[in-house]
């Protein structure tokens, strides 16, 4: 059995977590502190959740998908501590792990991790999409920025 | 007996993705497949209706496949409309087995097709 540690980093929203200002409120703060709490329980289940993958064996989805690679595995947890808001876990018949955001506009991007890069689709409100690789997995945070801006 | 099946999947018949209880490939959310479950590495492997009933497709499904969440399923049309390559290749296990390509020049399905189909898919939970 494989198990891949990861500390779990604290999401952006603690530049204001557990702190009093003239900008925020009691109220928003409290918000704040239940939404990372959320984000940080959420995280620590996809870790979870991907460690799991390692139990998977050839032919796991009853269509001959082989094993999801270690190396595929390590990557996909390194690139949780990307996301704020934590994405749908997903592995794939093609020895890949997929993460999913989407909201109910309809707007979604994916991440698909393979063994030599990241691949990202992304999909607007209105149906446009487009799809590219990340060179390196520092390009993730422009790559939310487009979804979360769009 | 062999069933005689045509080499010609009919627009009319339904292509069944089975869609295994764990690891989880349903979202929740949206109450539908991830398009992770239409990913395999070469064509997107399902099975056709051919002479069968539905009920037939799924017990025969519900055999073949433990741990069963469910059958997503779609038209042969459905995948056509999107611009989908439907091949009839049975094989010695499963004489209904079919691939969905691409094109006639790719094999596996883009994302974009594959969200597609997660989207316009029916399930049918077992």
């Amino acid at each position: 059995m494989c198990l891949i540690l990861k500390t779990i980093h604290l999401p952006l929203l603690t530049s204001s977590y557990g702190k009093t200002n003239k900008f925020f409120d009691t109220s928003t703060i409290y918000s704040m502190n239940l939404i990372y709490e959320k984000e940080v329980f959420k995280k620590t289940k996809n870790i979870e959740k991907i460690n799991n993958f390692c139990e998977l064996s050839d032919n796991w989805n009853g269509y001959n998908a082989k094993k999801i690679s270690s190396v595929v595995i390590e990557k996909a947890i390194t690139l949780l501590d990307s996301f704020d808001f934590q994405p749908k876990v997903f592995p794939t018949g093609r020895n890949t792990i997929q993460f999913e955001l989407e909201d109910q506009s309809g707007k979604y991007i994916e991440f698909e991790i393979t063994e030599n890069e990241v691949e990202v689709f992304f999909v607007d409100a209105i149906g446009n999409s487009k799809e590219w690789s990340l060179s390196h997995i520092s390009e993730v945070a422009k790559a939310l920025s487009l979804y979360y801006e769009a | 007996m062999k069933p005689n099946i045509s080499s010609v999947v009919d627009n009319n018949e339904n292509l069944f993705r089975a869609i295994k209880i764990l690891p989880q490939l349903w979202d929740d959310e949206f109450n539908r497949p991830s398009s992770a479950a239409f990913k395999d590495s070469k064509g997107l492997s399902v099975d056709r209706n051919a002479e069968r009933s539905f009920d037939e497709v799924i017990t025969c499904l519900k055999k073949h496949f433990s741990n069963l969440k469910g059958v997503a399923y779609f038209t042969a049309s459905s995948c056509k409309n999107i611009d989908l390559i439907i091949l009839y290749c049975p094989t010695p296990d499963d004489l209904y087995h079919c691939e969905i390509h691409q094109s006639d020049t790719c094999i596996p399905l883009s994302k974009a097709s594959a969200r597609k189909l997660s989207k316009l898919a029916f399930f049918k939970e077992v």
